[in-house]
């Protein structure tokens, strides 16, 4: 987890150091195996739970809603996010900066950002929802209705009488 | 046909119990994604994604769709969205952002008690920790309306205005649509008032006291009422509380989780009877006064203690 603070945060560190050894493999909804770092799947919430609940680290963990391309890319978030360190300022920046590259490469395939926001969100990497959502969220600001029904395949369908209303909230408002 | 083969395994695989009717979804989403030049966002982001826009762009987004328009407007979004804001800003995602509001007066007159003078000329400002300067928000003529202004208060944003005529509810952060002016209540002069949120039904509601006698020189306590206003399309007058308040009450209110906290006024307290050490609580929900005492902090009476918000909790100082 990105964030964390007091005991909570110390004590799931040594865990962490303690079965950060062990391998996880998770599955793609096409049958294809990922292993990956305890620590880098323990990124996941999801996942996280699962492992602390005593869960079935050796026969791995199908992700019947996630397909091998998104499940790649998270990984290779997760990755970085669970496998690095991030005390001191250095480490943080280069951490940033991986945030910067990969949300920038995502966001020239949209229809992909969806697929990995929604796996995120499936998943509760945290972090990774975060930073997908606020640059879904970034392309909106800005942007007439019209526009943003454009982006997003949006169908109009208010009536006369919602923007009526509207507009009669937006004087009260 | 491998390409297909995996689709329709996908498709099938995102919901077993229901293969056909996931399998028709997925492939509308496929033929939407090819019509438009983007893709579309998929139905369970929207909420999460309306979460994180600035107010502006919320309020100009409810003109997108009908789904959007009640996601927005719908009250726990609203509260879900301050949830949010809030968060982000205790995680120093954000940073917070003050909201300036200064008084002038047009001219000095001396020896007033409390100047009637006030500029009519309502403007906010915005500064953001961090930045050199405050950037203008809105400003508002309200073409002498008013003389005097007393102490404003404030809830998730909103601003409230009394004054010696009315009483005035501003939206500073979504900077259109004209300042709420409220009705006249009670055919007397106020005495304090307060905005706050009713937890209950998700409205935020202004309540003031009011003076039942005309003589303010005989400023009688029994005399003393509260009546509500409630901020929404529907209501547009002033109700009475069943219930009069218990004790005298002074200065303006502070806001704290749905509860209204005032000071309790001891030169009104009749003869003999002891002040109590404590503020006078009104919910805002099931609008009913308890009296919230607290130990005795300073001997000195000359001491006034105030209530304010640090970190969730509510503290005297």
């Amino acid at each position: 987890m990105a964030t964390g603070s007091g005991a909570a945060a110390a004590a799931a560190d040594a865990e962490e150091k303690e079965s950060g050894s062990r391998m996880i493999t998770l599955t793609s909804n096409e049958g294809k195996a990922f292993v990956v770092t305890e620590a880098s799947a323990r990124q996941s919430a999801t996942i996280r739970s699962m492992v602390d609940d005593g869960g079935c680290v050796d026969k791995g963990f199908p992700l019947p809603n996630v397909d091998s391309k998104t499940l790649a890319r998270v990984i290779q978030y997760c990755d970085e996010h669970g496998n690095k360190e991030a005390h001191t300022v250095d480490e943080r920046a280069a951490l940033a900066k991986f945030d910067k590259d990969f949300i920038a490469e995502l966001d020239a395939d949209k229809a992909f950002l969806y697929d990995v926001t929604m796996a995120a969100n499936y998943l509760h990497i945290q972090g990774l929802f975060a930073l997908t959502t606020q640059c879904i969220a970034d392309t909106i600001k800005g942007k007439t209705p019209e526009e943003i029904r454009t982006a997003f395949g949006i169908e109009y369908d208010l009536t006369a009488q919602d923007e009526e209303e509207i507009k009669e909230e937006d004087t009260h408002a | 046909m491998d390409v297909i083969a995996t689709k329709n395994k996908k498709a099938l695989d995102r919901n077993p119990q229901e293969p056909t009717t996931m399998f028709k979804m997925y492939k509308r989403r496929r033929v939407q994604r090819q019509c438009h030049p983007s893709a579309s966002l998929p139905d369970e982001l929207v909420y999460e994604i309306l979460l994180r826009l600035p107010v502006k762009t919320l309020s100009r987004s409810k003109s997108v769709c009908r789904a959007w328009r009640a996601t927005i407007s719908s009250p726990s979004f609203i509260r879900a969205y301050l949830k949010q804001q809030q968060s982000a800003i205790s995680r120093h995602e954000q940073k917070p952002s003050f909201l300036i509001a200064p008084h002038t007066l047009d001219s000095v007159i001396h020896d007033e008690p409390w100047p009637s003078t006030f500029s009519n000329t309502i403007t906010f400002y915005r500064w953001q920790e961090g930045r050199d300067d405050a950037h203008l928000v809105r400003a508002t003529d309200l073409h002498g309306e008013f003389g005097s202004v007393y102490g404003m208060s404030h809830c998730d944003g909103l601003v409230m205005f009394p004054t010696d005529t009315r009483l005035y509810v501003f939206n500073p952060a979504t900077g259109k649509g004209d300042v709420l002016k409220l009705p006249d209540g009670q055919k007397s002069r106020f005495q304090t008032a307060g905005l706050g949120l009713d937890l209950g039904t998700n409205t935020y509601k202004v309540v003031r006291s009011f003076n039942r006698s005309i003589d303010f020189n005989q400023q009688a306590h029994d005399a003393a009422g509260m009546e509500v206003f409630t901020i929404s399309s529907r209501d547009s007058c002033w109700r009475t509380v069943a219930e009069d308040p218990p004790y005298p009450v002074t200065a303006h209110p502070m806001y704290f989780k749905g509860s209204l906290y005032w000071h309790i006024c001891k030169e009104l307290l009749q003869e003999g009877s002891p002040p109590p050490q404590g503020f006078l609580r009104f919910n805002l929900e099931d609008e009913t006064f308890r009296l919230v005492l607290y130990d005795v902090v300073s001997p000195s009476d000359e001491t006034r203690l105030d209530l304010v918000e640090l970190g969730g909790e509510l503290c005297l100082a």
